[in-house]
């Protein structure tokens, strides 16, 4: 990629004037396109990418006109839902080095500039222009104030303006979180005295329709909404208790405080496919209740299967009423869960497809749960394939059940469907290879110090030593214990076969996967909410 | 190598700290002593600009005595000029905490004989050298102020660690960084306030609370009302200033109507 220098040498001869009459016949030719080929936001990187290319040749530009067309086409792509975001919604974010940088009187702090409005510059009109209108303005400081707002999962939308480099830079930022936002590249750049075309920041702060904003999902918020289904008033809603000691077992420990990010997924689903409509009804809070009951019964399970002792800071079910009283009532949240179902209100047809997609889900974790245990039996060498395999059977159900029932209480057709399988897919199994290279960074570090994982990152080491190599690596992963000397040499061993690097690329490419899987969705906010979820559950850029 | 004592005077042209009646007691209260001294018209600008001349005199002295500003702004100025400090050899009197007379009793008091000698000016440029001097002993290397800073200050160097590697790309007058240094580990020697400049940090559990104004935090509540807050605090203060300035105009007006 060239550098924004050069590519201002090369177009530094058009002028500003002839810059901005390229630029809205760009943009023109942007629009049409972007209506035509009803392109939904967000747009990866990899999605703008050859829409930009036949642009480019449909307009006749320039290759240098590349970057702005991208920018372009971003900016299209989301200028529906942008004019329907409230102003006092959008941050505008200004560059500080469109300042006179000789006379400029503002004082800096943590965030940036706070402009006195001297009239040296253009900053300070358009920051009163923009607060009139109700935007919330900064003039950041550097990239890193920026990155952090963009991070923080808080922010709504976004009108910035700054130079081609920091927009690509900060590209990813907003992807991550898909931001909705419209960029405007700086007419000159190199960081000092630069300028910018205000009327395209007028226009673009301006954009406004009287389309209804359905917001953005706060998940924080949701999550505390969910949470409230498990109380005890509201679980007796949807569920009959006779009180029974076993099902006062079962009820607390589905009470009990999680994440509860599967029923979320399922609720989000459900929102974004309903026009962001906040109403959950009924059956819908039955399937996420159901899908949580599945959670909670294969954690008692597991529990009693991997030995553990404490969870959520307490102990475990079998800890505290012993492992009979605990497999029976891991049978009866099954049970629960399934009842849910069928007594979901859902039409016949949806009920049948929700009962079907639990029970293959269910199958499917046993089958993976299975495949491990029998390993940890036997412990030998493990390889790449078979260790995905069981990510596949054991993970990816958790993420396809939740989800799937979100589309199928919103009665979603198989478009949504098979690409909500193709998604759950790669964000299960990235979260498994996510999770196995956290733990394999924090080995040693207390808690697990006598205890054999299977591991991507052991699969992977036996993947790639030599057969000599092999032997002191299933060895040492599966004696059993970590403790300094052990943890030492297996990290010695790890660093030498490159694993952690091969399991970073796994991650990248399982994350890619996930991203790519929503190219085909039409419905923008299933689309919006699913990016975030991969940024979440997978990590940032 | 021959070697000497020697006294080396900051007289910080670039800023006021010093009022021109101060460098002018000062000055003759190193003549009169009798002691050998060099006046240096910026130190900052010098340990940048001429740091192997700097080294020179430094090394070549058993004992110096610097008149700067604090204590700890000079040791790690001298730190990025590529010297030892030593405590025992090196000494510095701060003008910017004692008065001229207190400075020119202390002079006097010294035996490093010798005369003047002055450091010759030249290369000088439009460059007014304000830029950041890490405190080694307080940087733990976090970073921040390396991807905070948008002109390229701040560099790893060859061991990794963070360095002031282009202090001419510093914004005159701009202290973020030191502002985020969640150590406090940045000085500006030419700021005013405590402890940018680099005066001694005593009360470690007070600069925390002061750090903790810092961006993350801010950003971790509602960030719109956060923003919105900040900007409404500047417009007060923009408006109070506004008020002074034309308070000022006025007097100046009125006064003139007798």
């Amino acid at each position: 990629m060239k550098s924004a220098k050069q590519k201002q040498a090369e177009t530094g001869q058009h002028g500003i004037h002839e810059l901005r009459q390229e630029r809205n016949r760009l943009l023109s030719i942007v629009r049409k396109y972007v209506q035509e080929q009803k392109l939904v936001p967000p747009l990866s990187m990899e999605e703008m990418m050859p829409h930009a290319d036949v642009i480019l040749e449909l307009s006749g530009s320039d290759q240098n006109f590349r970057d702005l067309i991208i920018v372009l086409v971003g900016n299209e792509v989301w200028r529906d839902t942008m004019a329907a975001i409230p102003f006092e919604r959008r941050i505008l974010l200004l560059p500080k080095c469109l300042r006179s940088s000789r006379e400029c009187p503002a004082d800096i702090d943590e965030f940036g500039l706070l402009c006195k409005e001297c009239g040296r510059c253009s900053i300070g009109d358009l920051q009163t222009e923009a607060e009139d209108l109700g935007y919330v303005v900064l003039i950041a400081e550097g990239a890193a104030v920026v990155t952090k707002l963009l991070e923080s999962g808080k922010v709504d939308a976004v009108v910035g303006v700054s130079c081609m480099e920091t927009l690509e830079r900060s590209f990813p930022h907003m992807a991550a979180d898909a931001i909705p936002g419209i960029a405007i590249p700086l007419f000159t750049d190199g960081c000092v005295d630069t300028e910018v075309d205000l009327d395209w920041v007028r226009d673009a702060l301006r954009l406004r329709s009287t389309a209804k904003w359905a917001g953005r999902l706060d998940f924080d918020k949701l999550q505390s909404d969910v949470e409230s289904w498990f109380g005890p008033a509201s679980i007796s809603l949807f569920m009959n208790s006779s009180g029974t000691p076993t099902e006062k077992i079962a009820l607390s420990w589905l009470g009990k405080t999680g994440k509860r990010w599967r029923p979320l997924l399922s609720a989000c689903v459900f929102r974004a496919l309903n026009d962001m409509n906040p109403a959950i009804p009924d059956p819908m809070k039955k399937l996420a209740v159901a899908v949580e009951c599945f959670h909670k019964a294969s954690l008692v399970h597991d529990d009693i299967e991997d030995n553990d002792d404490f969870r959520y800071g307490d102990m475990t079910l079998h800890r505290q009423h012993g492992i009979p009283i605990a497999l029976n009532v891991g049978d009866l949240l099954l049970g629960l869960g399934y009842g849910l179902i069928s007594d979901s209100g859902l039409t016949e047809g949806g009920t049948l497809e929700a009962l079907k997609v639990a029970s293959v889900g269910h199958h499917d974790l046993c089958l993976g749960q299975g495949d491990e245990l029998v390993w940890m039996r036997k412990r030998g060498a493990l390889s790449l394939k078979q260790v995905l395999n069981i990510f596949r059977l054991k993970t990816v159900p958790a993420f396809d059940v939740a989800l799937q029932l979100g589309a199928i209480g919103a009665g979603a057709g198989e478009d949504v469907r098979t690409v909500l399988k193709t998604f759950s897919e790669s964000l299960g199994i990235g979260y498994q290879v996510r999770d196995d290279i956290i733990d394999f960074r924090e080995m040693g570090n207390g808690s697990d110090v006598n205890s054999v994982r299977l591991s991507l990152l052991f699969a992977l080491a036996c993947e790639n030593s030599t057969d000599a190599e092999k032997h002191t690596v299933v060895d040492l992963w599966c004696s059993g214990s970590r403790k300094d000397e052990v943890v030492d040499e297996i990290r010695r061993i790890f660093t030498g076969l490159h694993v952690d690097e091969k399991a970073v690329q796994l991650l990248h490419h399982y994350r890619n996967e996930a991203i790519r899987s929503l190219n085909p969705l039409r419905n923008a906010y299933l689309k919006t909410f699913l990016r975030r979820v991969v940024t979440r559950i997978l990590g940032d850029v | 190598m021959q070697s000497s004592n020697c006294i080396l005077f900051c007289s910080c042209s670039g800023r006021n700290f010093l009022s021109d009646n101060a460098r002018r007691v000062i000055t003759a209260g190193l003549q009169e002593s009798g002691n050998k001294f060099i006046t240096l018209p910026d130190l900052c600008g010098i340990a940048v600009k001429r740091k192997q001349e700097l080294k020179e005199i430094v090394e070549r002295a058993d004992r110096i005595v610097v008149i700067a500003c604090y204590p700890r702004a000079v040791r790690w100025l001298f730190a990025m000029a590529g010297m030892e400090w030593n405590a025992d050899r090196i000494h510095v009197i701060n003008f910017r905490q004692e008065s001229a007379v207190q400075i020119v009793e202390q002079v006097k008091r010294l035996d490093f004989p010798g005369s003047m000698d002055a450091f010759v000016e030249g290369g000088e440029d439009q460059w007014d050298p304000w830029f950041p001097v890490i405190d080694y002993e307080r940087c733990v290397d976090c970073r921040q102020c390396l991807s905070f800073c948008l002109f390229g200050v701040y560099e790893a160097d060859k061991s990794n660690r963070v360095t002031v590697k282009h202090p001419g790309n510093c914004k005159n007058n701009c202290p973020a960084c030191a502002r985020i240094c969640p150590k406090a580990a940045i000085i500006f020697p030419k700021h005013t306030e405590s402890p940018i400049e680099g005066s001694e940090i005593k009360n470690e559990a007070e600069l925390r609370d002061k750090i903790q104004a810092n961006v993350n935090e801010i950003l971790g509540s509602d960030i719109y009302a956060a923003l919105a807050e900040r900007r409404k605090k500047s417009k007060k203060l923009l408006i109070r200033r506004k008020d002074i300035e034309k308070a000022e105009q006025e007097r100046s007006e009125f006064s003139g109507q007798g």
